[in-house]
């Protein structure tokens, strides 16, 4: 037959750690020596523990901590700094590309005597060379490139107009064949270059009348991407 | 109705907040709470502090997207008891850990000393048999002064499953110790 003192010492050891009491559990301790004193034990082991963990975990940071914390931080911030642009890199390199693609497209035919094209409208009459591929992630030829690939530009009269074209990180590839799609089946002459100067938003711009076709946007099969 | 194309806009809503004054109070307010994680899991202080250090360093990298300032030290606590468990776990520098920081009471002879170190040791080799989920709540409760609410809020869970763990980690450390 099981005592209460039986029923309450399996309690105990939950009761020394701080867990609810039984009903009744109080009183039995009143009333009985040994549970008490086995209580007890338990309940001094438990906060000894506790002392002993507290006071263990109890460091102080040295004198160098903080500044070394400082330090530390600075440094691991100034070494991840240049990664977060480096999307930029394969996006810029991309736009690069294509401008460039784009341009020397339309200016092959022309010559320096050729009197300069109408504002903001190209005039380029026969089809360029293949837009070049995305280059990968690299910043030296995409700073290079534009350099080379024009060397009539600078008997040109007029400014040359430079398309710009900001891409998300990814959209490279795809850009380029909606580029080269449209290139492929409108009239070059009828394309506009436009460069917008943060001033022009400011300004009434009169825009001439243009066709714009019906443009169908499909997405790329896998295999082409 | 969807187009078929993204059209990436970058817009800045934010208002501007000074993460350096910011991640100063949080050295000047956590910096010690790092410290205590990191040397609970290490028992050794150099590494200690160097765990802590490289927590609050990954923490101020990536303070600007913390969007809830108040999650800060349970972010911290997380990364630091992350980053110890991974520096324990690559053994380095184990041979020099310490057994136990400060004495509980003056230990007045060598005898004592002697006892008190062998509890201590014992008691630190329990607490790493502990599974992790009460490990992490015992050693906090010992930081945080063994109030339950200022765990919850460290570990983000309901003060209930603190209580309970507590109850549980001390009742194991006990047995162990008996």
């Amino acid at each position: 037959m099981m005592t209460s003192c039986d029923r309450y010492r399996r309690s105990l050891a939950d009761v020394a750690a701080y867990a609810p009491a039984l009903p009744g559990f109080e009183d039995h301790l009143a009333e009985c020596e040994s549970c008490r004193a086995a209580f007890a034990n338990e309940r001094l082991l438990v906060d000894r523990i506790e002392a002993e963990l507290r006071a263990a975990v109890d460091v102080k940071p040295s004198p160098e901590f903080m500044p070394r914390a400082r330090r530390r931080a600075v440094e691991k911030a100034n070494a991840r700094r240049p990664r977060l642009f480096q999307w930029l890199v394969p996006v810029g390199a991309g736009a690069a590309l294509l401008a460039i693609g784009i341009l020397a497209g339309r200016r092959e035919p022309a010559t320096p005597s050729e009197p300069p094209p109408l504002a903001r409208q190209t005039a380029a009459n026969t089809p360029g060379p293949p837009l070049p591929p995305e280059e990968p992630p690299s910043a030296a030829p995409a700073r290079k490139a534009p350099r080379t690939a024009l060397p009539v530009a600078k008997a040109r009269p007029a400014r040359p107009v430079e398309p710009e074209v900001l891409l998300a990180p990814g959209e490279g590839q795809a850009f380029l064949k909606f580029a080269r799609d449209i290139l492929a089946r409108v009239d070059r002459q009828s394309l506009l270059a436009v460069k917008l100067d943060p001033e022009d938003l400011n300004k009434n711009i009169e825009v001439p009348a243009v066709e714009i076709k019906p443009v169908v946007i499909q997405p790329i099969p896998r295999s082409e991407r | 109705m969807s187009t078929g194309m993204d059209i990436p806009v970058l817009v800045s809503l934010a208002e501007p907040v000074d993460l350096e004054a910011e991640f100063e109070q949080l050295l000047r307010e956590s910096g010690p709470l790092a410290l205590r994680v990191a040397y609970s899991v290490l028992r050794q202080r150099e590494d200690a502090e160097d765990v802590a250090q490289e927590a609050l360093a990954r923490v101020y990298q990536d303070m600007d997207k913390l969007r809830d300032r108040e999650r800060f030290r349970s972010w911290l606590v997380r990364i630091c008891w992350r980053l110890a468990l991974n520096h324990q776990r690559a053994g380095r520098r184990r041979v020099r850990r310490e057994q136990s920081a400060a004495p509980v009471g003056p230990e007045t002879s060598v005898e004592q000393m002697a006892v008190n170190n062998e509890f201590r040791g014992r008691m630190w080799r329990a607490i790493d048999a502990l599974p992790e989920k009460l490990r992490v709540v015992v050693i906090l409760a010992a930081i945080e002064g063994y109030d339950v609410r200022e765990v919850a809020a460290l570990l983000e869970l309901p003060p209930g499953t603190v209580k309970s763990r507590m109850h549980l980690a001390r009742k194991r450390l006990a047995e162990a110790l008996r």
